[in-house]
């Protein structure tokens, strides 16, 4: 045959995991690019407005409060998710653990969900982005930049450019690189006691529910941190290496750049003055500093982490769409893949998609619904280990010690959240709630009726017959 | 079972032999005619691509050539390019059209290894491959 000639393996080095093949140019995804690609997600521009947000409602004590309680909760899902996707290494995440929690179509609209609310953070960004474009350039029409900032992006996807964790490892080094700098700017030029001082009480009033409030505020934006790795879960090298280190290294490597500048900013300029920035990171210098040297840093970091954040949103959650159209719940051609192995039409989509939010005002309301989100999120992911806790057939290679307490505290901290969103804005909520109760029957009652959709769901359901999971 | 086609006889014992003239036929009735798996992994030029299958203890090799599959053999190759892990349990649904390779895959009972952009086109080469 042609290709050289075969040699069979013996018995004694059959390796079912594989391991053994040495492919010709096989580049997987070490540990730092899993963490890259985390981090890159979670890189976007308007988090600092968010931040901000945040600071404007609660001051920098509650905020800080704030960020301690997600932190703690994000690494007790990291946790979780250690034994989870030991138990099942599938690039489903959570959709298959959602299958082996019996509770499939939960897990699914939480995963397919992914779609919409990345896009609702490419609202967000795309706004603040066109804000700070246009402090800029203010002779240009406003309306451009949106288009600016995404088509290049979405173009580069299409045409097979797709920007892998090897370059968005680059990338979130400049990044992370830039972001320091631009802290010790802020901290050494910008910084001072009196407004520190002055920042550091709460303008609203503190009640009972506060804590859940700040720290369902910042999980808002800490929560995709984890999950965008594991749809690329199948293209990890060094497993144990990628979940230990990779998923919650991106967590630190985040944290590592947000919390010193944001903690400088808010040191420099009252906090409503602040919050009603597009881009605090730049304009504050702009308004500290002028436009010099760290002016032109702040807004470097900031175009390449739109430019990251974009660019996941469209590698990753392409895929997602792409995918739950290939299990028969989208028509078909939403599922289609170009030559360039791009599913296109998903992309396409997904643009689409980010750009008319452009056009929708209410930033508080859509701040709201992300917030109840990420809350139920967590909430979901407990359910699910517990459930998966209970079945005695799932192998787990990993079993973490005090996993089922962390999952209840996780839980019921996540319900308290929720109570929390609701009190934020209860239309938010509410709107959140109706979209998933939507999603959740569409996936449980329509999709199996459909001949793909059903033919799907039985054969992906169909129980495993090895240790392997295959 | 699909109507109108002419499966091989399940045998009692599953040999490696079986398992090769079963992909043989797969690939024929179902890669090869379909012109979006073809173009999907068009550039690659007498690529070996392995199947290990563990329930079988058995590699096969799957020669893949401007997208078309050339042959399938026992045996590992020289310099494989992507390797494809699945049950010959799985295989053998797939063949007989109880599931499709895309639907296996996404359900990972079929996993993929290689070059990450090559293991995009395969995915993007079987996600044609439903029904």
């Amino acid at each position: 045959m042609a290709g050289g000639e075969t040699h069979e393996a013996s018995l004694d080095d059959f390796d079912a995991s594989g391991d053994d093949i040495v492919l010709v140019n096989e580049k997987a995804l070490n540990w730092f690019d899993v963490s890259a690609i985390g981090t890159g997600e979670m890189l976007f521009t308007a988090a600092w407005s968010w931040i901000m947000y945040i600071g404007s409602l609660y001051g920098i004590k509650w905020t800080l409060i704030g960020f301690a309680e997600g932190a703690l909760i994000i690494n007790m899902a990291w946790w979780l998710y250690r034994e989870m996707i030991t138990a099942v290494p599938e690039p489903g995440s959570i959709q298959s653990y959602g299958r082996e929690a019996g509770l499939f179509s939960i897990g699914t609209t939480y995963f397919v969900g992914y779609v919409p609310i990345y896009g609702a953070f490419m609202w967000l960004e795309l706004t603040v982005a066109k804000g700070l474009l246009h402090g800029l350039f203010p002779s240009v029409p406003t309306g451009i930049w949106p288009y600016a900032v995404l088509l290049p992006v979405m173009a580069l996807n299409l045409f097979g450019h797709q920007i892998t964790g090897k370059v968005q490892a680059i990338l979130v080094i400049f990044t992370l690189v830039g972001d320091v700098l631009l802290g010790l700017a802020i901290w050494w030029l910008m910084a001072d006691h009196a407004t520190w001082a002055a920042n550091w009480q709460s303008p609203t009033p503190i009640d009972w529910l506060t804590p859940f409030t700040v720290g369902a505020l910042w999980i808002a934006i800490m929560a995709g941190i984890l999950e965008v790795q594991q749809v690329l879960v199948d293209e990890w090298s060094d497993f144990e290496r990628s979940r230990d280190i990779g998923l919650l290294s991106a967590a630190w490597q985040l944290w590592a750049r947000q919390i010193p500048v944001a903690l400088g900013l808010m040191a420099t300029l009252p906090l409503g003055v602040l919050a009603a920035m597009n881009v605090p990171t730049v304009e504050a210098v702009a308004a500290k500093l002028g436009h010099g040297p760290v002016f032109y840093l702040g807004m470097i970091s900031m175009l390449v982490a739109t430019y990251t954040t974009l660019s996941v949103f469209f590698m990753a959650e392409g895929k997602v769409l792409a995918l739950y159209a290939q299990q028969g719940a989208l028509p078909r051609f939403v599922g289609q893949y170009s030559s360039r192995s791009v599913p296109w039409v998903a992309i396409v989509f997904m643009a689409v998609f980010a750009l008319a939010g452009v056009y929708i005002t209410h930033i508080d309301f859509i701040i709201a619904a992300l917030t109840e989100w990420s809350a139920t999120l967590y909430f979901v992911i407990a359910v699910f280990y517990l459930r998966m806790k209970q079945r005695t057939d799932l192998e787990r290679p990993v079993v973490v010690k005090y996993g089922v307490p962390i999952a209840i505290f996780v839980a019921l901290y996540s319900l308290m959240g929720s109570v929390a969103a609701i009190k934020l804005n209860w239309q938010a909520s509410v709107t959140w709630f109706a979209i998933v109760a939507v999603f959740v029957l569409y996936d449980a009652v329509i999709v199996p009726r459909t001949k793909r959709g059903g033919f799907y769901r039985a054969q992906v359901l169909r129980k495993r017959s090895s240790a392997l999971r295959l | 079972m699909q109507p109108g086609i002419d499966y091989l006889p399940k045998p009692e014992v599953i040999t490696p032999d079986f398992m090769r003239d079963l992909m043989d036929a797969y690939y024929m009735r179902k890669w090869n005619p379909n012109k979006d798996t073809v173009t999907a992994v068009k550039s690659w030029r007498d690529w070996p691509m392995v199947v290990r299958m563990p329930d079988l203890q058995k590699d096969f090799t799957v020669m893949i050539d401007n997208g078309l599959v050339t042959s399938v053999a026992v045996g590992l190759p020289a310099q494989p390019r992507i390797l494809s892990i699945m049950l010959a349990e799985t295989m053998q649904r797939v063949y007989y059209d109880e599931t499709t390779a895309a639907i296996e895959t996404i359900a990972g009972r079929i996993k993929i290894r290689g070059n990450e952009t090559e293991r995009r086109r395969m995915l993007a080469a079987i996600s044609y491959l439903t029904w």
